[in-house]
Protein backbone atom coordinates (compact mmCIF):
# COMPACT_ATOMS: atom_id res chain seq x y z
CA UNK A 1 0.00 0.00 0.00
CA UNK A 2 1.46 3.35 -0.97
CA UNK A 3 1.75 6.20 1.48
CA UNK A 4 0.70 9.55 0.08
CA UNK A 5 3.04 12.39 0.92
CA UNK A 6 0.58 15.24 0.32
CA UNK A 7 -1.55 14.43 3.35
CA UNK A 8 -0.06 17.20 5.42
CA UNK A 9 -1.93 19.31 7.99
CA UNK A 10 -0.08 22.49 6.96
CA UNK A 11 -1.49 22.34 3.42
CA UNK A 12 -5.11 21.27 3.51
CA UNK A 13 -5.60 22.29 -0.14
CA UNK A 14 -3.04 19.71 -1.25
CA UNK A 15 -4.54 17.14 1.12
CA UNK A 16 -7.99 17.86 -0.30
CA UNK A 17 -6.69 17.51 -3.86
CA UNK A 18 -5.08 14.19 -3.00
CA UNK A 19 -8.20 12.80 -1.36
CA UNK A 20 -10.62 13.92 -4.10
CA UNK A 21 -8.46 12.83 -7.05
CA UNK A 22 -8.00 9.36 -5.60
CA UNK A 23 -10.75 8.06 -7.89
CA UNK A 24 -8.66 8.96 -10.98
CA UNK A 25 -5.64 6.96 -9.80
CA UNK A 26 -7.09 3.76 -11.28
CA UNK A 27 -6.77 4.86 -14.93
CA UNK A 28 -10.35 3.74 -15.64
CA UNK A 29 -11.42 7.24 -16.65
CA UNK A 30 -8.60 7.32 -19.23
CA UNK A 31 -9.62 3.90 -20.56
CA UNK A 32 -13.19 5.16 -20.87
CA UNK A 33 -12.21 8.29 -22.83
CA UNK A 34 -9.78 6.32 -25.04
CA UNK A 35 -12.46 3.78 -25.97
CA UNK A 36 -15.00 6.51 -26.77
CA UNK A 37 -12.46 8.14 -29.11
CA UNK A 38 -11.93 4.81 -30.87
CA UNK A 39 -15.69 4.47 -31.30
CA UNK A 40 -15.77 7.94 -32.90
CA UNK A 41 -12.91 6.88 -35.18
CA UNK A 42 -14.88 3.77 -36.18
CA UNK A 43 -17.82 5.90 -37.31
CA UNK A 44 -15.62 8.30 -39.26
CA UNK A 45 -14.59 5.40 -41.49
CA UNK A 46 -18.11 5.49 -42.94
CA UNK A 47 -18.63 7.59 -46.05
CA UNK A 48 -20.67 10.72 -45.30
CA UNK A 49 -21.03 9.74 -41.66
CA UNK A 50 -22.56 13.12 -40.80
CA UNK A 51 -25.53 12.45 -43.05
CA UNK A 52 -26.10 8.85 -41.96
CA UNK A 53 -29.12 8.79 -39.67
CA UNK A 54 -28.08 5.85 -37.51
CA UNK A 55 -24.62 7.16 -36.63
CA UNK A 56 -25.74 9.40 -33.74
CA UNK A 57 -28.04 6.81 -32.08
CA UNK A 58 -25.40 4.09 -32.48
CA UNK A 59 -22.70 6.38 -31.09
CA UNK A 60 -24.95 7.24 -28.13
CA UNK A 61 -25.63 3.56 -27.38
CA UNK A 62 -21.97 2.52 -27.67
CA UNK A 63 -20.70 5.47 -25.61
CA UNK A 64 -23.43 4.82 -23.05
CA UNK A 65 -22.27 1.20 -22.80
CA UNK A 66 -18.66 2.35 -22.25
CA UNK A 67 -19.70 4.86 -19.57
CA UNK A 68 -21.86 2.15 -17.92
CA UNK A 69 -18.92 -0.29 -17.97
CA UNK A 70 -16.77 2.45 -16.40
CA UNK A 71 -19.14 2.86 -13.45
CA UNK A 72 -19.44 -0.91 -12.97
CA UNK A 73 -15.64 -1.25 -13.04
CA UNK A 74 -15.27 1.58 -10.53
CA UNK A 75 -17.66 -0.19 -8.17
CA UNK A 76 -16.19 -3.64 -8.60
CA UNK A 77 -12.48 -2.81 -8.91
CA UNK A 78 -11.67 0.61 -7.47
CA UNK A 79 -14.04 0.90 -4.52
CA UNK A 80 -13.21 -2.59 -3.32
CA UNK A 81 -9.54 -1.60 -3.23
CA UNK A 82 -9.50 1.97 -1.95
CA UNK A 83 -12.92 2.38 -0.32
CA UNK A 84 -15.20 5.38 -0.54
CA UNK A 85 -15.77 8.73 1.11
CA UNK A 86 -18.44 11.43 1.28
CA UNK A 87 -17.30 14.91 0.26
CA UNK A 88 -17.82 17.98 2.42
CA UNK A 89 -20.68 20.35 1.52
CA UNK A 90 -18.45 22.86 -0.35
CA UNK A 91 -17.05 20.09 -2.51
CA UNK A 92 -20.54 18.72 -3.20
CA UNK A 93 -21.56 22.18 -4.45
CA UNK A 94 -18.50 22.32 -6.72
CA UNK A 95 -19.29 18.87 -8.15
CA UNK A 96 -22.96 19.84 -8.71
CA UNK A 97 -21.94 23.03 -10.56
CA UNK A 98 -19.56 20.95 -12.69
CA UNK A 99 -22.34 18.53 -13.61
CA UNK A 100 -24.61 21.42 -14.68
CA UNK A 101 -21.87 23.03 -16.82
CA UNK A 102 -20.96 19.72 -18.48
CA UNK A 103 -24.63 18.81 -19.09
CA UNK A 104 -25.21 22.19 -20.74
CA UNK A 105 -22.28 21.75 -23.13
CA UNK A 106 -23.25 18.17 -23.93
CA UNK A 107 -26.74 19.44 -24.85
CA UNK A 108 -25.14 22.06 -27.11
CA UNK A 109 -22.98 19.33 -28.68
CA UNK A 110 -25.98 17.11 -29.40
CA UNK A 111 -27.86 19.99 -31.02
CA UNK A 112 -24.84 20.89 -33.15
CA UNK A 113 -24.36 17.24 -34.16
CA UNK A 114 -27.98 16.98 -35.22
CA UNK A 115 -27.88 20.18 -37.32
CA UNK A 116 -25.45 18.94 -40.02
CA UNK A 117 -27.28 15.62 -40.19
CA UNK A 118 -30.52 17.44 -40.87
CA UNK A 119 -28.81 19.43 -43.60
CA UNK A 120 -29.20 22.73 -41.69
CA UNK A 121 -25.43 23.28 -41.59
CA UNK A 122 -23.19 22.32 -44.51
CA UNK A 123 -19.88 21.06 -43.12
CA UNK A 124 -18.26 21.13 -46.56
CA UNK A 125 -18.75 24.92 -46.95
CA UNK A 126 -17.22 26.56 -43.85
CA UNK A 127 -14.90 23.78 -42.76
CA UNK A 128 -12.30 25.80 -40.87
CA UNK A 129 -14.83 27.82 -38.90
CA UNK A 130 -17.03 24.79 -38.23
CA UNK A 131 -13.96 22.80 -37.15
CA UNK A 132 -12.79 25.48 -34.74
CA UNK A 133 -16.23 25.97 -33.21
CA UNK A 134 -16.83 22.22 -32.88
CA UNK A 135 -13.38 21.76 -31.31
CA UNK A 136 -14.12 24.48 -28.77
CA UNK A 137 -17.53 23.04 -27.93
CA UNK A 138 -16.01 19.59 -27.37
CA UNK A 139 -12.97 20.96 -25.52
CA UNK A 140 -14.89 23.04 -22.96
CA UNK A 141 -16.88 20.27 -21.17
CA UNK A 142 -13.88 17.95 -20.97
CA UNK A 143 -11.71 20.78 -19.62
CA UNK A 144 -14.56 21.70 -17.25
CA UNK A 145 -14.58 18.14 -15.87
CA UNK A 146 -10.80 18.42 -15.37
CA UNK A 147 -11.17 21.76 -13.57
CA UNK A 148 -14.12 20.86 -11.36
CA UNK A 149 -12.55 17.52 -10.40
CA UNK A 150 -8.92 18.73 -10.02
CA UNK A 151 -8.03 16.10 -12.62
CA UNK A 152 -4.81 17.26 -14.34
CA UNK A 153 -4.71 14.54 -17.05
CA UNK A 154 -8.20 15.68 -18.05
CA UNK A 155 -6.69 18.81 -19.65
CA UNK A 156 -4.61 16.56 -21.94
CA UNK A 157 -7.79 14.69 -22.84
CA UNK A 158 -9.53 17.99 -23.58
CA UNK A 159 -6.72 19.19 -25.87
CA UNK A 160 -6.51 15.86 -27.73
CA UNK A 161 -10.29 15.64 -28.18
CA UNK A 162 -10.46 19.27 -29.35
CA UNK A 163 -7.64 18.75 -31.89
CA UNK A 164 -9.18 15.48 -33.09
CA UNK A 165 -12.53 17.19 -33.65
CA UNK A 166 -10.93 20.09 -35.49
CA UNK A 167 -8.86 17.79 -37.73
CA UNK A 168 -11.92 15.65 -38.51
CA UNK A 169 -13.92 18.60 -39.77
CA UNK A 170 -11.30 21.03 -41.04
CA UNK A 171 -8.76 18.71 -42.69
CA UNK A 172 -8.82 15.75 -45.05
CA UNK A 173 -7.20 13.23 -42.69
CA UNK A 174 -10.60 12.13 -41.43
CA UNK A 175 -10.68 10.50 -38.01
CA UNK A 176 -6.98 9.57 -37.87
CA UNK A 177 -6.39 12.05 -35.05
CA UNK A 178 -9.20 10.38 -33.08
CA UNK A 179 -7.46 7.04 -33.59
CA UNK A 180 -4.05 8.27 -32.44
CA UNK A 181 -5.48 10.27 -29.50
CA UNK A 182 -7.60 7.30 -28.46
CA UNK A 183 -4.61 4.97 -28.57
CA UNK A 184 -2.40 7.39 -26.59
CA UNK A 185 -5.04 7.86 -23.88
CA UNK A 186 -5.72 4.10 -23.79
CA UNK A 187 -2.00 3.37 -23.40
CA UNK A 188 -1.67 5.88 -20.55
CA UNK A 189 -4.82 4.51 -18.89
CA UNK A 190 -3.61 0.90 -19.20
CA UNK A 191 -0.26 1.67 -17.55
CA UNK A 192 -1.97 3.56 -14.70
CA UNK A 193 -4.57 0.79 -14.29
CA UNK A 194 -1.96 -1.98 -14.07
CA UNK A 195 0.10 0.06 -11.59
CA UNK A 196 -3.05 0.73 -9.54
CA UNK A 197 -3.86 -3.00 -9.35
CA UNK A 198 -0.30 -3.71 -8.21
CA UNK A 199 -0.26 -0.92 -5.61
CA UNK A 200 -3.74 -1.63 -4.26
CA UNK A 201 -4.41 -5.34 -3.92
CA UNK A 202 -7.77 -6.43 -2.56
CA UNK A 203 -7.73 -6.10 1.26
CA UNK A 204 -8.24 -9.89 1.66
CA UNK A 205 -5.22 -10.52 -0.59
CA UNK A 206 -3.06 -8.06 1.31
CA UNK A 207 -3.96 -9.72 4.62
CA UNK A 208 -4.92 -6.44 6.28
CA UNK A 209 -7.26 -6.47 9.23
CA UNK A 210 -10.54 -4.63 8.90
CA UNK A 211 -11.75 -2.86 12.04
CA UNK B 1 27.72 30.86 5.40
CA UNK B 2 25.00 33.36 6.13
CA UNK B 3 23.70 33.80 9.63
CA UNK B 4 20.01 33.12 10.14
CA UNK B 5 18.33 35.36 12.64
CA UNK B 6 15.57 33.88 14.73
CA UNK B 7 12.91 36.05 16.32
CA UNK B 8 12.96 36.08 20.11
CA UNK B 9 10.28 33.80 21.55
CA UNK B 10 7.04 35.64 22.13
CA UNK B 11 5.88 35.19 25.73
CA UNK B 12 2.27 35.22 24.49
CA UNK B 13 3.01 32.41 22.03
CA UNK B 14 1.80 28.86 22.46
CA UNK B 15 4.00 26.67 24.64
CA UNK B 16 5.10 23.40 22.98
CA UNK B 17 3.66 21.57 25.97
CA UNK B 18 0.22 22.93 25.07
CA UNK B 19 0.20 21.05 21.78
CA UNK B 20 -2.35 18.25 21.66
CA UNK B 21 -0.12 15.17 21.75
CA UNK B 22 -2.95 12.88 20.80
CA UNK B 23 -3.15 14.59 17.39
CA UNK B 24 0.58 15.26 17.15
CA UNK B 25 1.44 11.57 16.72
CA UNK B 26 2.26 11.13 12.96
CA UNK B 27 -0.17 8.30 12.18
CA UNK B 28 -3.06 9.98 14.00
CA UNK B 29 -2.20 13.27 12.33
CA UNK B 30 -2.52 11.57 8.93
CA UNK B 31 -5.91 10.13 9.93
CA UNK B 32 -7.14 13.51 11.21
CA UNK B 33 -5.91 15.33 8.08
CA UNK B 34 -7.57 12.82 5.80
CA UNK B 35 -10.89 13.06 7.65
CA UNK B 36 -10.70 16.87 7.98
CA UNK B 37 -11.22 17.33 4.23
CA UNK B 38 -14.16 14.93 3.89
CA UNK B 39 -17.54 14.52 5.57
CA UNK B 40 -16.91 10.83 6.24
CA UNK B 41 -14.86 7.98 4.79
CA UNK B 42 -14.86 4.24 5.16
CA UNK B 43 -12.06 2.35 6.88
CA UNK B 44 -10.56 1.17 3.59
CA UNK B 45 -10.42 4.69 2.16
CA UNK B 46 -8.58 6.08 5.21
CA UNK B 47 -6.25 3.08 5.07
CA UNK B 48 -5.44 3.62 1.38
CA UNK B 49 -4.87 7.35 1.97
CA UNK B 50 -2.65 7.02 5.01
CA UNK B 51 -0.77 3.85 4.05
CA UNK B 52 -1.33 2.41 7.55
CA UNK B 53 -1.97 -1.30 8.07
CA UNK B 54 -5.45 -2.36 9.18
CA UNK B 55 -4.34 -3.19 12.72
CA UNK B 56 -2.40 0.03 13.12
CA UNK B 57 -5.28 2.13 11.83
CA UNK B 58 -7.70 0.30 14.15
CA UNK B 59 -5.65 1.05 17.25
CA UNK B 60 -5.18 4.76 16.40
CA UNK B 61 -8.85 4.97 15.49
CA UNK B 62 -9.77 3.67 18.94
CA UNK B 63 -7.54 6.25 20.65
CA UNK B 64 -9.15 9.08 18.69
CA UNK B 65 -12.63 7.70 19.34
CA UNK B 66 -11.96 7.50 23.10
CA UNK B 67 -10.86 11.14 23.03
CA UNK B 68 -14.15 12.09 21.36
CA UNK B 69 -12.44 13.27 18.17
CA UNK B 70 -13.69 10.49 15.95
CA UNK B 71 -17.08 8.97 15.33
CA UNK B 72 -17.04 5.34 14.26
CA UNK B 73 -20.15 3.79 12.73
CA UNK B 74 -20.32 0.09 12.03
CA UNK B 75 -22.87 -1.16 9.55
CA UNK B 76 -23.35 -3.84 6.91
CA UNK B 77 -23.23 -3.42 3.16
CA UNK B 78 -24.93 -6.60 2.03
CA UNK B 79 -23.12 -9.23 4.07
CA UNK B 80 -19.92 -7.28 4.43
CA UNK B 81 -19.19 -5.20 7.55
CA UNK B 82 -18.52 -1.55 6.84
CA UNK B 83 -16.79 0.87 9.20
CA UNK B 84 -17.38 4.55 8.53
CA UNK B 85 -15.21 7.20 10.16
CA UNK B 86 -15.87 10.89 10.56
CA UNK B 87 -14.51 13.69 12.72
CA UNK B 88 -16.80 14.93 15.47
CA UNK B 89 -17.30 18.68 16.00
CA UNK B 90 -14.81 18.43 18.89
CA UNK B 91 -12.37 16.61 16.59
CA UNK B 92 -12.58 19.29 13.91
CA UNK B 93 -12.11 22.02 16.51
CA UNK B 94 -9.13 20.23 18.07
CA UNK B 95 -7.56 19.73 14.64
CA UNK B 96 -8.03 23.42 13.76
CA UNK B 97 -6.55 24.48 17.10
CA UNK B 98 -3.61 22.12 16.56
CA UNK B 99 -2.94 23.59 13.10
CA UNK B 100 -3.12 27.14 14.41
CA UNK B 101 -0.79 26.35 17.31
CA UNK B 102 1.75 24.60 15.08
CA UNK B 103 1.69 27.39 12.49
CA UNK B 104 2.09 29.94 15.27
CA UNK B 105 5.04 28.09 16.78
CA UNK B 106 6.78 27.64 13.44
CA UNK B 107 6.22 31.28 12.52
CA UNK B 108 7.67 32.48 15.83
CA UNK B 109 10.58 30.04 15.72
CA UNK B 110 9.92 28.33 19.05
Amino acid sequence: MTTMNQLSPDNLKAAERQVYTMKFRDGLHDLQIGLILLVVFGFTLLREWWETWWVLPSYTVLSGAIVGAYFIARNRITRRRIGTMKPVAARKRKIRTGVIVVAFFIAVQVILMVLPMGGVVRLDVERQAAGAIAALIVFVPVAAIAWFQDFVRGYLHAVLIGLSTWSLIATDIGGLFFLSSGLVILAVGSVIFIRFLKDHPLPEEAGDVQA
Amino acid sequence: MSRREFAAPDPAAVEPAAIDRLIHEPARLLIMTCLAVVESADFLFVQSQTGLTGGNLSSHMNRLEEAGYLQVEKSFEGRKPKTTLSLTAAGRKAFETYREQMNDMLRKGI
